[in-house]
């Protein structure tokens, strides 16, 4: 009945509305910028005395997207509450009630979980780039 | 309802998975009396708020029939005169509104109609009038000067006539219309003071109907 744009708009507002989004979101990136200016201050500090096969093989920049794995593993866990909370909560009566076909509900959430997910992990990739260049 | 979600929140993706428009949540926040906490977060809200917060749910989409499982339960006195002139007003508005409920008292109050269900059996599907009405708790209530003789001829007529409940002599008249009473003391020149209709309460008439239909019944206390 209802068209799969609404599903989507319900289930996005269902997302950016939750404190552990809210949350994950600001983790994802600041945890990811930390690690990677604390790296970055240590190739800074020690490349005057790494031998010439080290600088052949490691690249100083690299070290700049190594916080991505926080970024990856926060995003992660971003994504489990997004769809575990309302079965919790009992939410997800409310969700099938007011959308019985449950294929639309769950690519929705796929969708919006994963809009979000690729939106942060930009944002906190290229500013780990800029950084760990700086 | 997830508890860090705000009351506003909840209605709104509610909403947008109904495809109705956002202004419905501001209504129904209003009409559920939400609209000063509709941004706190759900976790928050006692059990008559939360009760507030499902009912603006079910409003949202405005629907033609509604149906209420013990709206009353958790709410405060003002809660409840709340949701009584609420149910009325959706009923006045041409919607169909069930309740169910266990608290006699405050669907006597509310409902038209009772329908009692009994080990899964429809027992009664009647009139709130009628239901207490026709129960044995009702009957006329009679003051009269001349009590004893009017007592005397209500007999003759067919009724059943007991002292009142109070002791002061009235009468409790089972058998006979008010009408009919009224008519015999003015045929026979007997003066009447007092002549009311009293009906059982929904709770006498409900425990008289449902007595044989009970699944749990207590021992009674010797």
């Amino acid at each position: 009945m209802t068209s799969f744009a609404a599903v989507l708009r319900s289930e996005w507002t269902k997302l950016i509305s939750l404190r552990s989004t809210k949350v994950a979101l600001a983790l994802s990136v600041v945890l990811a910028l930390a690690l990677t200016a604390l790296l970055a201050v240590v190739v800074g500090a020690t490349h005057g005395d790494w031998t010439p096969e080290d600088r052949q093989s490691r690249e100083p920049g690299e070290a700049s997207l190594i916080g991505g794995i926080l970024t990856a593993v926060i995003l992660t866990v971003l994504g489990v509450p997004a769809a575990t909370g309302a079965y919790v909560s009992g939410t997800i009566r409310l969700t099938f009630t007011a959308t019985p076909r449950r294929g639309r509900v769950l690519a929705a959430k796929a969708l919006v979980v994963a809009a979000v997910t690729l939106a942060a992990g930009l944002v906190s990739n290229v500013a780990m780039f800029l950084l760990g260049g700086a | 309802m997830h508890g860090t979600r705000s009351a506003r929140n909840h209605l709104r993706w509610l909403a947008q998975a109904g495809g109705l428009p956002a202004s419905r949540v501001e209504e129904v926040l209003e009409m559920a009396g939400l609209a000063h906490v509709a941004g706190r977060r759900i976790g928050g809200f006692s059990l008559g708020m939360s009760q507030r917060l499902g009912i603006a749910a079910a409003l949202l989409g405005d629907p033609e029939t509604l149906l209420f499982d013990e709206p009353v339960n958790g709410l405060d006195p003002e809660g409840i005169r709340w949701i009584r002139t609420l149910l009325r007003r959706l009923a006045a508005g041409g919607r169909t509104v069930v309740v169910s409920s266990h608290l006699m008292h405050e669907m006597e109050a509310t409902a038209d109609h009772v329908l009692v269900i009994g080990r899964g059996r429809l027992i009664a599907d009647t009139s709130m009038e009628d239901f207490t009405r026709r129960s044995a708790g009702h009957y006329v209530h009679v003051v009269a000067p001349d009590a004893a003789a009017l007592r005397t001829l209500l007999e003759r007529a067919g009724g059943r006539v007991s002292d009142g409940a109070d002791g002061d002599g009235a009468l409790a008249v089972d058998g006979l219309e008010p009408a009919r009473i009224g008519d015999l003391a003015a045929a026979h020149g007997l003066r009447v003071h007092e002549l009311t209709p009293r009906s059982a309460s929904l709770e006498a008439a409900f425990m008289e109907l449902t007595q044989d239909n009970v699944d749990y019944r207590p021992l009674e206390a010797s």
